[in-house]
């Protein structure tokens, strides 16, 4: 005799039915969201429509670094590492002009977010942040880069903690910086999901926008002693660090090939800024090293992967 | 066919143009004549076409209006074709040279608003999602900083700090009401972010720090200190300097005046005591209290010829007497009555026979015998009792003989 769902019912089989069997079948039949077991609860936080059946973040970063990469750099690495509980780290990417293939290792990796750390000439430093196997990349140049080991920051918190992150409103002033919060958010921002994280909340991650370049700041939150002057905020901050300041260098419709979306016109190489360009002698006709990009396979377009000043003479 | 002659216009060319016959013809020299590369040929052809019929100075004009039209065509042709490429690029996003083609404009720096916008759609995150998912927060008010203000380290992280800090009290707040445990339990050990070696080296900094301060704080105290205190020093010393420099003077105006001031006869002279006062004062050798005395000015240098009662005082006087240049005291009439004949012990006419009977003995031995306890004693040879000694009152016996009959040993 078939029961509600159209099967043979089990005590029909003649099989025993244990308990959890049961609750899943009750819970299947049901379809309630309010449940009466903890295994029950469990299950219906683990499906993708999540708790409640509200939508759920479900987030994992793959991070990379190119080789060549030199010991502050790598230390950025490894504190982007601890910070990002929901990160994987991998070994060293070995290619350079090819970087499509780190779709690939992304989803080996069973991540849905890229942040590659390129280093270039062993001083220039490239952040490429990618929602892949589609969606959009960004290249940054990153300056300013203070580890978590400088003695002068003096913050701690525990790790794996998930923070609390702050946006500027000047996110919301121009579209490529909306975009770039959207992916900030999902990178960045802890989801709720990851399996190293940590009950409390003690620290906060800021992104301004200042001089059309993106600043990035950790702190730790202090919750100051009960006898609070009135006005005064009960909590105070500490910077944990790490410390870097972004400038856009493109804005990919791919990930790591495609369209580009956003060039950041005041953006100046660091190869130009040291070697800075010379205008092609009178009556030759020289022409510089063209311009080339890798042809991606999958979205078959030429992407400008490297700025044509970066290519040629000045590359090592 | 009432054409016009010597018309300019291009349109009237084209009238003159169109006659039927010649129309089509003219039409496909035309297309020619735009064509680079044909200039002379079809030059040659429309003259010859139209030789028959036009004058030769509308033939020159005519040709030059087509020269123009014909160049006007090309310019703009290029531009298209210019455009066309830029475009191309655009939308490709190839990059040329600048330093090579002086033929390609200057690129406009791309920004596709609509892909951006539309790619952000794309990935978004439901809206319907939750804060508690993403813990994001967007300050009210965006952070005014011009780019100047970026390299003000103080003011730019205070901006920084300021929306960190109101990001934190929102959002935590947010989840106190969500009832998620914000705070970490003191009794709550985990793996923390920086392991407690860097920890131990970040205290041990700040300790070192604050030391530093300290002692820097300390050494600018203590050089303030030992420049003021070597003025103060100085000031000191400069003082005393002129006190002394002060008291010399005084000394010196009181000695000119005591020695040659047997006219000035004043208040304080005459065989008063003050006189004796004045000179005991002087003679006494005792500093502060000496000089406060002669600082205060309260006491006037003796006048006339001193009376000194004592031999001690005379002894004293003795002192001074060659070294005033004055006459020497206790050489006046007086003063030797005073003292008696001389010799010890001896009447000096009935006056005084006190203390003063005793005047210095006379050494009657032989020079070079002389000794003081024998003086002590008596030249004569007389063992009396305190010889030399002034007498009157009882013997007081001398300290270590006081000292047996002390009680409290060592008092003062």
């Amino acid at each position: 005799m078939p029961d509600a769902d159209g099967l043979p019912s089990m005590a029909a089989r003649g099989e025993k039915m244990g308990r959890k069997a049961l609750l899943l079948k009750a819970g299947a039949a049901s379809g309630s969201t309010k449940a009466t077991g903890a295994l029950r609860e469990r299950r219906q936080v683990d499906r993708a429509s999540g708790d409640l059946g509200k939508p759920q973040n479900k987030q994992r970063v793959l991070l990379l670094s190119s080789r060549g990469i030199t010991y502050r750099y790598r230390h950025l690495l490894n504190d982007l590492h601890a910070l990002l509980p929901h990160s994987k780290k991998e070994s060293k990417f070995e290619q350079k002009t090819e970087l499509y293939a780190l779709n690939e290792v992304a989803e080996l990796a069973n991540c849905n977010n890229a942040i590659f750390l390129e280093c270039r000439r062993h001083t220039d430093l490239y952040l490429w942040m990618a929602k892949t196997p589609n969606g959009p990349s960004v290249k940054f140049f990153v300056q300013n880069v203070h580890t978590m080991d400088e003695l002068r920051l003096t913050g701690n918190c525990l790790k794996g903690s998930r923070p609390i992150v702050s946006f500027d409103k000047n996110f919301d002033s121009a579209p490529h910086l909306s975009l770039l919060k959207e992916m900030f958010t999902q990178i960045f921002a802890t989801p709720r999901t990851s399996r190293k994280i940590k009950p409390f909340v003690d620290h906060v991650l800021n992104f301004s926008v200042v001089d059309n370049k993106i600043w990035f700041r950790n702190y730790q939150v202090v919750e100051k002693a009960p006898p609070i002057a009135p006005g005064q905020e009960p909590i105070s901050l500490v910077e944990i660090g790490p410390r870097f300041v972004l400038d856009i260098v493109r804005i990919f419709d791919g990930s790591f090939c495609g369209a580009t979306l956003y060039e950041n016109p005041t953006f100046v190489t660091p190869a130009q800024v040291s070697f800075p360009r010379q205008t092609p002698q009178p009556g030759t006709d020289k022409v510089d090293h063209p311009y080339l990009g890798a042809t991606c396979h999958e979205c078959q377009s030429r992407s400008p992967l490297r700025e044509p000043e970066e290519c040629g003479r000045t590359e090592i | 066919m009432g054409k016009k002659k010597g018309t300019k216009s291009r349109k009237d060319d084209a009238d003159v143009e169109g006659d039927s016959e010649f129309a089509d013809i003219e039409a496909f020299i035309a297309a020619q004549d735009a064509a680079p590369g044909l200039k002379g040929g079809s030059g040659k052809k429309k003259s010859k076409v139209k030789s028959g019929r036009d004058e030769v100075e509308d033939e020159a004009e005519t040709l030059q209006q087509k020269e123009e039209a014909r160049l006007a065509r090309e310019l703009e042709e290029e531009k298209r074709a210019m455009a066309r490429v830029a475009a191309e690029e655009a939308e490709s996003g190839l990059v040329q040279d600048e330093g090579t083609s002086q033929r390609a404009p200057r690129r406009v720096p791309i920004n596709s608003t609509a892909a951006l916008t539309a790619r952000l759609a794309s990935i978004r995150l439901p809206p319907t999602i939750s804060f508690i998912e993403t813990l994001a927060l967007t300050h009210p008010t965006p952070l005014d900083l011009a780019p100047e203000a970026a390299s003000d380290d103080l003011r730019r992280e205070l901006a920084f700090y300021d929306q960190a800090l109101h990001a934190a009290v929102k959002g935590l707040e947010q989840l106190r009401q969500l009832g998620v445990p914000t705070t970490r339990p003191v009794d709550y050990f985990a793996e923390m972010v920086k392991a407690d070696a860097h920890m131990l080296k970040v205290k041990q900094r700040i300790a070192e720090e604050t030391t530093n301060i300290k002692k820097s704080e300390e050494a600018k105290k203590q050089r303030e200190q030992k420049r003021l205190g070597k003025k103060v020093q100085q000031q000191r010393e400069q003082e005393k300097r002129e006190a002394k420099a002060r008291d010399v003077e005084k000394l010196k105006q009181l000695k000119r005046k005591r020695g040659g001031g047997v006219e000035e006869e004043s208040s304080g002279g005459g065989g008063d005591d003050f006189g004796v006062t004045a000179d005991a004062d002087m003679d006494d050798e005792s500093g502060p209290a000496r000089k406060k005395t002669r600082g205060e000015g309260g006491t006037q240098p003796p006048r006339g010829p001193s009376l000194a009662h004592s031999k001690r005082a005379l002894s004293k006087h003795a002192k001074y007497s060659g070294k005033t240049g004055g006459p020497k005291h206790g050489s006046g009439r007086f003063e030797k009555q005073k003292r008696g004949a001389g010799g010890f012990g001896e009447d000096d006419g009935g006056k005084n026979k006190g203390n003063m009977s005793r005047g210095p003995q006379k050494f009657k031995g032989k020079p070079g015998t002389f000794n003081v306890r024998k003086m002590k004693e008596g030249f004569d040879g007389n063992k009396g009792k305190n010889r030399g000694k002034p007498s009157g009152g009882s013997k007081r016996p001398g300290k270590d003989a006081r000292a047996k009959f002390r009680r409290t040993p060592g008092k003062k």
